[in-house]
Parts: C-alpha cells; sequence; structure tokens
C-alpha cells in the first residue's frame, strides 16, 4: 500500500498536467475510478486509500518493555495537601515553594506524581529551587528526570544525602551543599576531595564548589588556595581564593596584603594625636595582578584608580592588622577613616572584608552602628551577616521607615523566617511606607506573605487603601491563604 | 374604522335612513340595500362583531362608505333597523363567513403542529441544498485544479490560496467544508511528510464532495452524519423533539474549548454506563461560560438526543442533568488498539468522514523515547501520543511506567488522550 501512496505523492506533488497519472487501486476498490478525470481518480483514490488506512490501521509493536519507576509510596496521599501543592505550584512564589518544600520534607512527604513535570520545569529555569524541589521530588522524580536532559538537576532526587554518589553524579548545586555539609563534619576530607577534582571542573562550577571552603577554614587549607589563585584560569574563582587567604592571617598572602597597605596608611602622631593619613598607592604594581587585583574599576564604580587599588587592598588586608597596627577599637578606626578624604574607598574596603572575614564581630557592629552610614549600605551589610544577626540590625533600619526602596530590599533579600520583632518592627513601619505610594515597594508586598512568622499567621493586617497597590495586596491575600493552609495540614 | 377622511365624510353622508330603502338586523347581522348612482341598489352587510363587511358597490375602499354608513346609523339611530331574518343574499354571506372561520381556525392549529408550512419549508431545503451543491461543484474544481498544477508550491502560498477557497464555501453555506480548507491548510505546515498527508486530506474533501453531489440517493442516517460535515445543522428543536431519547447515567471524559472570533465552542465527551459515546457541542459568545456547567470527572442522569447519522455520536442534552456525582470507577474501554481499530473500521464503514472518534483504551503505558510520546498497549502495540507536552509528562509521572486506562479523541494518526483512570479519575493540571 505504502507505494500507491508513493506514487500518488509525487503525482500530487508535481501536477497531473506534468505527467500521467495512472493510479489504480487493488481488486474491486478500482472500480470506484472509473469514468472520471485524471484529477478526480487521484483525488479519490486519495480519499478511498485514506480512508482505508485508518479503518484497517494496525499499529506497530514495540517489543521493549519500558522500564517503570521504582517503588516509592512517599508521595503525598491527602487530596487537600496535593491540591493545595497544585496551587502553591501554580502562584510560583519562590519563598512559599522553599517552605512548602521544607515542610514536606520534615514529613518524609514527596510532590504528588502529576506535578513533579511543573516541579522539574521550574527547577530548571530557576536555579534557587533546585536544593529544596529535590528534596521532594522522590524517587518518582528522579526516574522522570531520567527521561528528560533539561531536568538533569534532579537525577539524584530521592537519594539519600549521605549518599557520596551525589558528589560523583549530582547536579552542581547538589555537589556544594553535599561538599558543605562534608566540610562541617571533616574540613580536611573536604578540601581533599575539592582539591582532587577541582581542575577538571568547568569554571562555572568551580566558583560555586569553593566558597565551601569558607566554613572552618584554617592555615592548612593555605597551600590548595594558594596554588588556586595563582594557576586558575577564572578570575571569579581567583577572587574568592584571595578572599579565602585574606582570613588566614599568617598566609603568605596576607603579609603581602600589609605590605602594600603600610605605606598608605601613615601616622601623623607628631601633629595631631592619633591622627592618621591615609594615602593610597601611586602606581599599580605588575605583581598585584597575580593577587587578584584588577588595575582599571569597571566603568559603573565611578572610582578613581588611586581610589580603586586603595579599596581592594583595604579589602584583602586581615581586620587584626589594622587593630595592632593602629592599636585602636574597630569603632575608632571607623570614625577616623571616615574623616579621611579617601573615606569612600576605605569604608566599601571594609565591608567588602568583613565579608571574608566574617569572625570579627566588633567590626560589623562598629560598622552597623556608624553615624553616616546610609541606611541602603546598613542594610546591604546587615543582610550579610548570620541570621540571628542580620535580625537584630534589620529591625533597626526598618523602625525608621523612611525608605522605601531600603525597606523593599530588605523584605525581598532577608529570605529566611522572620523573628516577631523584625515582623513587628515592619509592621510599625508600614503604613508610613505604603502611603509613599512608591511603585518600587510594589513587589515587597506579596514576598511579605512569606516573612511572617509562623505564630502570627492569623494576625489581622490592616492595609490602607491605596489603588496602587490592591493587586498586590490581593496577591500577598491569597499567598498568605496558601501559607496558613500549608501549616494547618503540615504542622511542624 | 374608516379607512379615510373621505370615506367617514361619505359615510355621514350616507346616514340619513331614507337613503335606505331596507334596513334590517338580527343578531348576528345589519344590512341595507342603498341607492347608488347604479338602478340596483347596493347590498350591503355588516357583521357588527367583527366588525365586517361585504357591498355589492364597485368601490375599492374597505370598508366603503356604505358599510360606514350602516354603522354609523346602528350607533345613533338604532331604530331605524327593522329586525328580522336575513334576506338570502346576506345570510349566503354569513354561512361564507363562518366557513372561512373554521378554516382558518383548523389551519391554526396545524400551523402548531407542523410549525412550517412543509411546502415552503421543502423549498428553503431545496434552495440551501443548491447553493450547497455549487459550493462543493466549486470545491471539486478547486481540488481538481490544485491536483493538476502540483502541490509541491504549498508551502509557499500565501494563506489566502485556501482563505479565499474558505469564504466561498461560507458564502454557499457548506462552512464545514470551509473547516476541512482550513485544516488542510494546516496539513501544509504540519511538518516532514506533509505531502502525504495533504494529499488525502485532498481526498477526504473530494469525498466529501462527491457525498454532497449524491446527497438525495444516499441514506437518510448517512445524510445527517454528511450533515455534520457539511456544516449543515439541524434545529435543536427538532431534533429534542423527533429524535428518540437515550437515557443513562453519562460520566463526562473529556472536554475541549475552542475560540473563533470571540465565538466560544465547547466540546464534551461524554460515556454512558455501557460505554456509549455522546458528543456535546456548546456556543457561547464572548466569555467561555455555558448555561449548563459539565466538568471533567462528574457524572449524571439525564437524557440525550441523538442528531441523525449513520454512526451517532453528537447529542443534545433533552433535559437538565440531575443527582450529579463524580466518576468513581473506571471507565468502560476496550483491552487493546487492536480490537478499537477493528470497532473504529465499523464506524467507518457506516460514516467514512467520521474524524476525531471517542476511543478509551485500557493497560496503555505512555513511553518517551527519541523526542517522541507514543502510547504502548498491554499487546506491545504501539500509537503516537497527541498531547501538549507538559500533560504527556503529566500521564508519564502518574503512570510511573505502569499500565492506565485513557480516553481520548483518535483523529486517524495520533491519539489526543483527555483524562485517564489510575487509581482515580484524573484530566490534566493544564485544563
Amino acid at each position: 500500500m505504502s507505494s500507491i501512496w508513493t506514487d500518488m505523492t509525487s503525482a500530487a506533488l508535481l501536477g497531473s498536467s506534468r505527467g500521467v497519472v495512472s493510479v489504480a487501486l487493488p481488486g474491486s476498490l478500482d472500480a470506484l475510478l472509473r469514468d472520471t478525470t485524471d484529477e478526480t481518480r487521484l483525488l479519490r483514490a486519495a480519499g478511498i486509500l485514506g480512508l482505508a488506512q485508518t479503518a484497517a490501521m494496525v499499529p506497530p509493536v514495540s517489543e521493549a518493555i519500558p522500564e517503570s519507576a521504582p517503588e516509592d509510596d512517599t508521595a503525598v496521599g491527602k487530596p487537600e495537601l496535593e491540591s493545595l501543592m497544585g496551587r502553591i505550584i501554580q502562584n510560583a512564589n519562590i519563598d512559599l515553594l522553599k517552605e512548602a518544600c521544607a515542610l514536606l520534607k520534615q514529613r518524609g512527604f514527596n510532590l504528588p506524581a502529576r506535578l513533579l513535570p511543573r516541579a522539574l520545569d521550574m527547577g530548571q529555569k530557576k536555579t534557587v529551587l533546585r536544593s529544596p524541589f529535590r528534596d521532594v521530588l522522590g524517587k518518582r522524580g528522579a526516574w522522570l528526570a531520567a527521561q528528560n536532559p533539561e531536568w538533569k538537576f534532579a537525577l539524584l532526587a530521592g537519594t539519600e544525602t549521605a549518599d557520596s554518589r551525589i558528589w560523583d553524579e549530582g547536579d552542581v548545586t547538589q555537589r556544594a551543599d553535599w561538599l558543605a555539609q562534608l566540610r562541617s563534619t571533616d574540613s580536611t576530607a573536604a578540601r581533599e576531595l575539592l582539591e582532587k577534582s577541582f581542575a577538571g571542573e568547568a569554571a562555572r562550577d568551580r566558583a560555586l564548589l569553593l566558597p565551601a571552603l569558607g566554613q572552618n577554614l584554617s592555615a592548612s587549607d593555605e597551600p590548595f588556595l594558594s596554588g588556586t589563585l595563582s594557576t586558575d584560569r577564572s578570575k571569579e574563582v581567583r577572587q574568592i581564593a584571595a578572599g579565602f587567604l585574606s582570613a588566614l592571617p599568617e598566609s603568605d598572602f596576607a603579609k603581602r596584603m600589609i605590605a602594600r597597605i603600610v605605606p598608605c596608611v601613615q601616622s601623623a602622631k607628631k601633629l595631631l594625636r592619633n591622627g592618621t593619613v591615609i594615602e593610597p598607592p601611586p602606581a599599580f604594581e605588575k605583581d598585584w595582578k597575580n593577587d587578584a587585583l584588577e588595575e582599571k574599576p569597571l566603568p559603573s564604580h565611578k572610582i578613581g584608580e588611586r581610589a580603586w587599588w586603595l579599596q581592594q587592598i583595604t579589602q584583602l588586608t586581615p581586620l587584626g592588622w589594622w587593630e595592632q597596627h593602629l592599636k585602636l577599637a574597630p569603632d575608632e578606626i571607623l570614625a577616623a577613616a571616615s574623616k579621611s578624604e579617601w573615606k569612600d574607598a576605605l569604608l566599601a574596603g571594609f565591608r567588602e572584608a568583613i565579608k571574608c572575614q566574617p569572625s570579627h564581630t566588633a567590626w560589623k557592629t562598629a560598622l552597623l552602628s556608624m553615624a553616616g552610614f546610609s541606611s541602603e549600605d546598613a542594610a546591604n551589610l546587615a543582610l550579610e551577616l548570620p541570621p540571628a544577626e542580620s535580625d537584630a540590625a534589620l529591625q533597626r533600619i526598618l523602625k525608621q521607615g523612611d525608605n522605601c526602596v531600603v525597606s523593599a530590599h530588605i523584605i525581598q533579600n532577608a529570605d529566611y523566617a522572620w523573628s516577631q520583632e523584625l515582623w513587628l518592627a515592619l509592621l510599625q513601619a508600614l503604613p508610613k511606607l505604603l502611603k509613599m505610594q512608591d511603585w518600587r515597594f510594589r513587589p515587597a508586598i506579596v514576598t511579605l506573605a512569606c516573612r511572617i512568622p509562623k505564630a502570627l499567621l492569623h494576625e489581622e493586617i490592616q492595609w490602607p487603601d491605596i489603588s496602587l497597590f490592591s493587586e498586590s495586596v490581593a496577591d500577598f491575600t491569597r499567598t498568605l491563604e496558601q501559607r496558613r493552609t500549608l501549616h494547618k495540614l503540615l504542622p511542624s | 374604522m374608516a379607512p379615510d377622511d373621505a370615506s367617514l365624510k361619505a359615510g355621514r353622508g350616507l346616514m340619513n335612513p331614507t337613503k335606505w330603502p331596507t334596513l334590517g338586523k338580527s343578531e348576528t347581522a345589519l344590512w341595507g340595500e342603498c341607492q347608488g348612482s347604479g338602478k340596483k341598489p347596493y347590498q350591503v352587510s355588516v357583521d357588527p362583531s367583527g366588525p365586517a363587511f361585504k357591498c355589492t358597490c364597485p368601490s375599492r375602499k374597505f370598508p366603503c362608505k356604505h358599510g360606514l354608513g350602516l354603522m354609523l346609523i346602528l350607533a345613533e339611530k338604532p331604530a331605524s333597523f327593522k329586525a328580522g331574518d336575513p334576506p338570502l343574499w346576506v345570510a349566503d354571506w354569513l354561512v361564507s363567513r363562518k366557513d372561512k372561520a373554521e378554516k382558518k381556525a383548523e389551519a391554526a392549529v396545524e400551523k402548531q403542529a407542523a410549525p412550517a408550512d412543509p411546502a415552503a419549508a421543502e423549498k428553503r431545503v431545496e434552495k440551501r441544498l443548491k447553493r450547497m451543491k455549487e459550493g462543493g461543484e466549486e470545491m471539486e474544481r478547486w481540488l481538481s485544479d490544485q491536483v493538476r498544477n502540483g502541490i509541491a508550491t504549498f508551502p509557499q502560498l500565501s494563506s489566502s490560496h485556501f482563505t479565499s477557497l474558505s469564504s466561498r464555501l461560507v458564502d454557499a453555506q457548506v462552512p464545514g467544508l470551509a473547516n476541512e480548507t482550513a485544516r488542510l491548510e494546516s496539513l501544509v505546515h504540519s511538518g516532514e511528510g506533509w505531502p502525504r498527508r495533504v494529499l488525502a486530506q485532498l481526498g477526504r474533501m473530494q469525498l466529501l464532495a462527491e457525498g454532497l453531489k449524491n446527497y438525495d440517493s444516499i441514506p437518510i442516517g448517512l445524510q445527517g452524519d454528511l450533515r455534520a460535515y457539511l456544516g449543515w445543522s439541524f434545529e435543536k428543536e427538532e431534533i429534542l423533539a423527533y429524535q428518540p431519547h437515550v437515557q443513562d447515567e453519562w460520566s463526562v471524559l473529556g472536554q475541549t474549548f475552542i475560540e473563533h472570533e470571540r465565538l466560544w465552542e465547547r466540546r464534551t465527551w461524554l460515556f454512558g454506563s455501557n460505554g456509549k459515546a455522546a458528543l456535546l457541542l456548546d456556543f457561547a459568545h464572548g466569555s467561555r461560560t455555558f448555561p449548563v456547567p459539565l466538568v471533567p470527572g462528574i457524572r449524571f442522569k439525564a437524557a440525550l438526543a441523538f442528531y441523525p447519522a449513520a454512526f451517532p455520536l453528537r447529542a443534545l442534552l433533552a433535559e437538565t442533568p440531575a443527582s450529579a456525582t463524580v466518576v468513581s470507577t473506571p471507565f468502560p474501554a476496550y483491552p487493546d488498539f487492536n480490537t478499537a481499530f477493528e470497532e473504529i473500521a465499523t464506524a467507518l464503514a457506516a460514516n467514512p468522514w467520521l474524524y476525531n472518534i471517542p476511543l478509551a483504551i485500557e493497560g496503555v503505558t505512555p513511553v518517551y523515547q527519541n523526542d517522541q510520546w507514543l502510547l504502548r498497549d498491554s499487546k506491545g502495540a504501539i500509537i503516537p501520543l497527541a498531547s501538549q507536552r507538559l500533560d504527556a509528562w503529566e500521564l508519564l509521572a502518574v503512570s510511573g511506567g505502569k499500565p492506565l486506562r485513557v480516553f481520548g479523541e483518535w483523529n486517524g494518526d495520533s491519539l489526543h488522550v483527555m483524562s485517564f483512570w489510575a487509581d482515580h479519575f484524573h484530566t490534566f493540571s493544564t485544563t
């Protein structure tokens, strides 16, 4: 039959005006083609054959039996919970999704099968959701992911987290989590494991894996970090290594940085008591490049070259050196720095330095309480602290309630469970913030629904009637309702 | 009552009883003889209950001045009339009037039973059929032209090549053929292997055109099927009045919505308790809201009236759905593809134009391999699965690679799965 089709199709493609069409149908069917034009014969034959083919359809047989998913009875069984998860996935609020995944995981539940494709699609698009989803995709999710190359990140979903297969076969975010976990229990083993595979990893993956060493950093890490600093081809990776080395005051790197900062900090004791004069480096030395220092600032930085060099050196100098060298406490150092004509570069350097040297708590407190520190800078710094410290700092900023852009920034970036105090500080500031009617505050409103501490989920919130925000408030209400149901169905 | 002021004035001029040699009245009529310009007086009869008039004068006005004059005398000088039995010429008129009234009443009763004058209705059908046949002939000529000139250039042709035929077919009152033309155009752009699919569609259109040409000689049931594909719909009232009602418990197994220029079409597939399929088509203007809400997964009791067809599928709700519950048991299904296709062959023998055939099969496993979605039955037979990407993944996710029971539309090439049974009834999250 297929050869008739081929003949007919080529006749039709070419056109009967260009050739003789001789269509014949098998057996008695051919009688149906009599007494008419060539064109009608062809059309009628196509109609009859098309019909015959549909009517006499015999599908091909495949011997290969499809592989079924491994047994897994951990999927959510409750219909209410299943439909709630469907709504939460549709809502696509990242914070809410993270919370829902965490609660499901806590109870040992996985997502219902019908929601897995949507979750896998979202995880593929939004990297931040990969880890939360992996915890609730289960073996069924991993089985599904194995059939779609786009869903590679979920190949090891449902695997025990202690399984070392994660390191060998997992997605990079999963491997980074796993490495950080190992680092917290056996720091040497973690470093050695990373060192073994490091050269073979892609640049993007190296930049995602190396930060795991930030925990339990010690002098024994220096050789690996120095090696990485001098040989790695990725600037981003070299900068991460440099940051870690700056947190090791005894390292050669730290000593080189100190040697570079010393000429910039001149004591002016003779003229003014405790006076310190800051003078940025006059030139960019050739070997500085090897220590991940950049000669040219990005045009967007709007900073002069010398100031830029000073900022980078400040950033990579051990904070403890300043205290020893100037014999001053951090708040006094900052007070002196803010009087310098190079204060912008210095303070920016200190703010960056504290990120790589987080153990210097006194510096954080000093930086945060500094007068003249803009609430934006304070918020950014506070957001980089561990939650407990961050929380207290953010409370102070929110209580001022005078800058809705900064407040929106805080709301959207402090993505952990807020303390009641932080939430109450925000609630106090909220009427003032909303009345500014700044559209930039709008996206923060729905996020707020995810920041309310669990204990306060059922408190009423009075929203001033501002039409600019009415849609966002509706969004807030829907999201909050989903959270309430979530906690009702999955009490932790 | 007077046709104009002049008649009324003239009527008043005849109010003087002296102008009337005879004036008489009975219970049902007034009469009089009025001397006009001629030799013989005009004989005037009036039935005041109507009122109705009869006069022997040649006036074209109705009522004439003589009739009006009689009524005016009755109103103002009723004593002028002499009571008595009406003369013969009045009695004749009264009898003929009564006959007419009775016939009229009978006709009205008949009209209620058969709403349209059957002769006129037949004429209308003939007229429409003639236009449709002209449309069908035009399409046949167009089809032959395509095959004569060759279809190789189809993908390069502008859309108007097809839409101009479509609009001519709509004008010829065969909108169904216009839809076939639209499908033809979409097949031209269906990717690799299009020539064969396009040729099969051209052949299908040829058979529809030939069916239309021979409309009068094909069996009644098949006429009904053909009408569906020509887009020549029946009146709902006719279907409800003349088609037998099928009482059953119906499960809603599938539903799709299609929008054409703000006209929403809802296609709802029902399965009776023995697996008898029915298709309900509803239309709504502007928005997707329909008077009778039907949701996949519900089950209800109702009588359906099926459209006349050799293989009846399309139906109407003959009553409002009652005692709705959820579909709580697996819907009836064929054991494998081959059994299903044998049934389809029977259906196609009854209605060769059948398209989008409802199909339920059990023991089917979804398979994704080489970028293709397939369904594999318990005997290993495979057919293509035509579903949206996420729906296909959802089917696979829920199946876990194990067999389940599916319901969908078979278009001759692939099955568009609309719902399935795995522990319970499922539709897709997208719908």
